[in-house]
């Protein structure tokens, strides 16, 4: 069993840096899913774990112990590539065996986990097939079977789900979650799809820009959002995020959309004192589509906007609205009837918005449990 | 329909054109002395009289047909075109797998590709005789090493080219998924991925073996007499008496389209299977 730490990792690409200086500690038979755009450095950061890319600066410690220069093939990682890498010159049942053999492993072993894995993985109908004749399902558990089949206790996953169907997707990743719990690993899984971390991890490293931006649990990642970037990628439709004046009227502070007093939001007495803390005269505003509320008379605290545009997107209702200088997003039920052209009067839940710093990003807090 | 028969009458058409020569020198082969040219007569496509006095001058030096015996048979030239062609593929493609397999996975310069096309920059004469007059220099004229070795070097960039992009395209996902399962790089080279580029490799060397079993210029500049390949040799049948030995060289061109004929089906396995390169999303 084995904990993962990397401590100033940093991977230059000639003048390119592709990992600026990442701090992450991944605890023993964790599952964490490093989560990002596409070319924001999460790939590049698990070569670096699996000792495919050497580090430029800094060092990786797996149980507390110096890897940073052990070669791959002693680190004992299991790695499910992207694209499978299947050895298509060989058969399912000789790509299931290639781990065990190079290890030397005892024939009558071999053929004993050759046998569960492919039992496992719902493969061993095709187990003497050709490698090449699998389908592009039968490749992912073929892939994910030849890695885990060495009972690796990190085991490092690229996007493996990527290419699925949607059904079938489904159904890996619960098998992925079952595995990991069964073999009590250390699991670290690279992907762009915020759903399949959400669901999966214990923890979720969001990088962008090669830059680690928050590393913390589904939970906090979508409630408590380290910075702009973080509340704008996680959650769909996406945070709201609104250019606001800070002002003070009458003894309470207000947060003026886009400058205007008309749209006004009275801060509440945490957010007021976030901003009074700060200072500054201008902030950004972030609240979750999800986090609004309409109703049909002006009400304390409450917005006027016009509807512009109605999406209805599964069992709910995503609601574009404008008050003539900014717009933002909600979504309701899909219950709630609004039509394009109508105006609305709309609160927003202030116990779970947020004020950032617009020129850094980060968001306002003023404890440690804020 | 119409469009069917006249696509079928085209293909037939130049098919017909590109086999003529080819189904000349085959009829040539099989005809008598008397037959050769239109001196004795009518030319006709096929041989009147069919005999294979042609194959029993070329490797016996005697023919009922001639009056005078060839000095030289054909067997010292076949064997040093086997022996040479043979010896040159492997160096070309044994060297040109290695380098291009270590551009490839390497990051290491790729200018090396483009050195290695100079030899093809210029005309093939402009770099063979400063090659001869090394090879003179240092006393490989006339060996077969000497000629063994030239060939693998004009092929080379060849090999290089070809299987370059071979494993440009084979990802190097496999070999890591090797490594990482506990393969050393070497290991990780030979379970996987020569397996994997083997058709790739067949279908090299069959290439450059036929580059180097067709060559002329040559072997025409650096052997004398000892090493001289078929193609030379096969300039060189002539005698006083006849003049030009067109039957033996037809007989002497069929033969030397059978090895690599044999060559190709014997690889064809790994030809047709085709580059069914890593199992991949793609």
């Amino acid at each position: 069993m084995a904990s993962v730490t990397l401590e100033g990792t940093s991977k230059k690409f000639g003048d390119f840096i592709a990992v600026r200086n990442m701090n992450l500690a991944i605890k023993d038979a964790e599952f964490v899913a490093i989560l990002g755009p596409s070319g924001c450095g999460k790939s590049t950061t698990m070569n670096m774990i699996a000792g495919i890319e050497d580090v430029s600066a800094g060092t990786i410690r797996f149980d507390g112990t110096d890897v940073t220069n052990v070669p791959m093939k002693k680190r004992g990682v299991g790695f499910v590539f992207q694209n499978y890498a299947i050895f298509t010159h060989l058969s399912v049942r000789k790509n299931l065996a290639f781990g065990l053999e190079v290890r030397g492993e005892e024939q009558a072993e071999i053929d004993r986990r050759v046998g569960e894995m492919a039992e496992f993985m719902e493969l061993s109908h095709r187990i003497d097939a050709p490698s090449v004749s699998l389908s592009v399902n039968e490749l992912q558990k073929l892939a994910i079977g030849r890695s885990a089949i060495v009972e690796p206790s990190i085991f490092l996953l690229d996007e493996p789900l990527s290419n699925l169907d949607s059904a079938f997707r489904e159904r890996m990743r619960s098998d992925l979650r079952q595995l990991q719990r069964s073999l009590n690993q250390t699991m670290i899984y690279v992907t762009h799809d915020q759903i399949e971390a959400m669901g999966l991890a214990d923890r979720i490293a969001v990088m962008d820009h090669a830059t680690l931006q928050q590393f913390d649990t589904p939970e906090n990642i979508y409630s408590r959002p380290e910075n702009t970037f973080v509340a704008g990628f996680i959650g769909a439709p996406s945070m709201n995020l609104v250019r606001v004046r800070i002002a003070e009227r009458g003894g309470a502070m207000f947060a003026d959309l886009a400058g205007r007093e008309a749209d006004a939001v009275a801060l509440d007495e945490r957010l007021a004192r976030q901003a009074r803390a700060s200072g500054a005269a201008a902030l950004t505003f972030g609240f979750r589509p999800e986090h609004l509320r309409i109703s049909d008379q002006p009400g304390n605290g409450s917005l006027a906007a016009q509807v512009v545009l109605v999406e209805l997107v599964g069992r709910r209702k995503h609601v574009h609205f404008s008050t003539g200088q900014t717009g933002f997003v909600g979504s309701f039920d899909r219950g709630v009837s609004l039509r394009p052209g109508e105006a609305a009067h709309v609160s927003i839940d202030l116990r779970k918005s947020h004020l950032f710093d617009p020129e850094t990003g980060l968001r306002l807090r003023l404890g440690e449990e804020d | 329909m119409t469009g069917l028969i006249l696509r079928t009458l085209a293909v037939a058409f130049f098919a017909a054109l590109a086999l003529l020569p080819i189904s000349w020198m085959a009829s040539m082969a099989f005809k008598p002395a008397a037959e050769w040219t239109s001196a004795a007569g009518t030319l006709t496509f096929l041989p009147k009289d069919p005999t294979l006095n042609n194959f029993r001058y070329v490797f016996t030096g005697n023919s009922p047909d001639q009056m005078v015996g060839l000095d030289r048979t054909v067997w010292r030239p076949l064997y040093a075109s086997l022996l040479t062609a043979i010896s040159g593929t492997l160096i070309a493609v044994i060297c040109g797998t290695a380098a291009a397999y270590a551009v490839s996975r390497q990051r290491i310069h790729e200018s090396i590709g483009l050195s290695l096309l100079q030899l093809r920059i210029f005309p093939p004469l402009a770099v063979m005789i400063p090659v001869m007059i090394m090879w003179s220099f240092l006393g490989m004229i006339d060996t077969w090493w000497g000629l063994a070795l030239i060939y693998g070097i004009v092929t080379l960039p060849f090999s290089y080219w070809l299987m370059k992009a071979y494993f440009d395209e084979l990802p190097r996902e496999i070999e890591e998924a090797a490594i990482v399962e506990g393969c050393t790089p070497f290991e990780a080279f030979r379970q996987i991925t020569l397996p994997i580029v083997a058709s790739a490799v067949a279908s090299t060397a069959l290439f450059i073996f036929i580059l180097n079993w067709s060559d002329y210029l040559i072997a025409l500049l650096l052997t004398r007499k000892e090493w001289t390949t078929i193609p030379v040799y096969m300039n060189a049948l002539a005698t006083a008496a006849s003049g030009q030995l067109y039957g033996a060289k037809a007989a002497l061109g069929l033969l030397a389209a059978v090895p690599p004929i044999i060559l190709g089906i014997s690889i064809q396995r790994f030809l047709v299977r085709g580059l069914t390169f890593g199992a991949l999303k793609q």
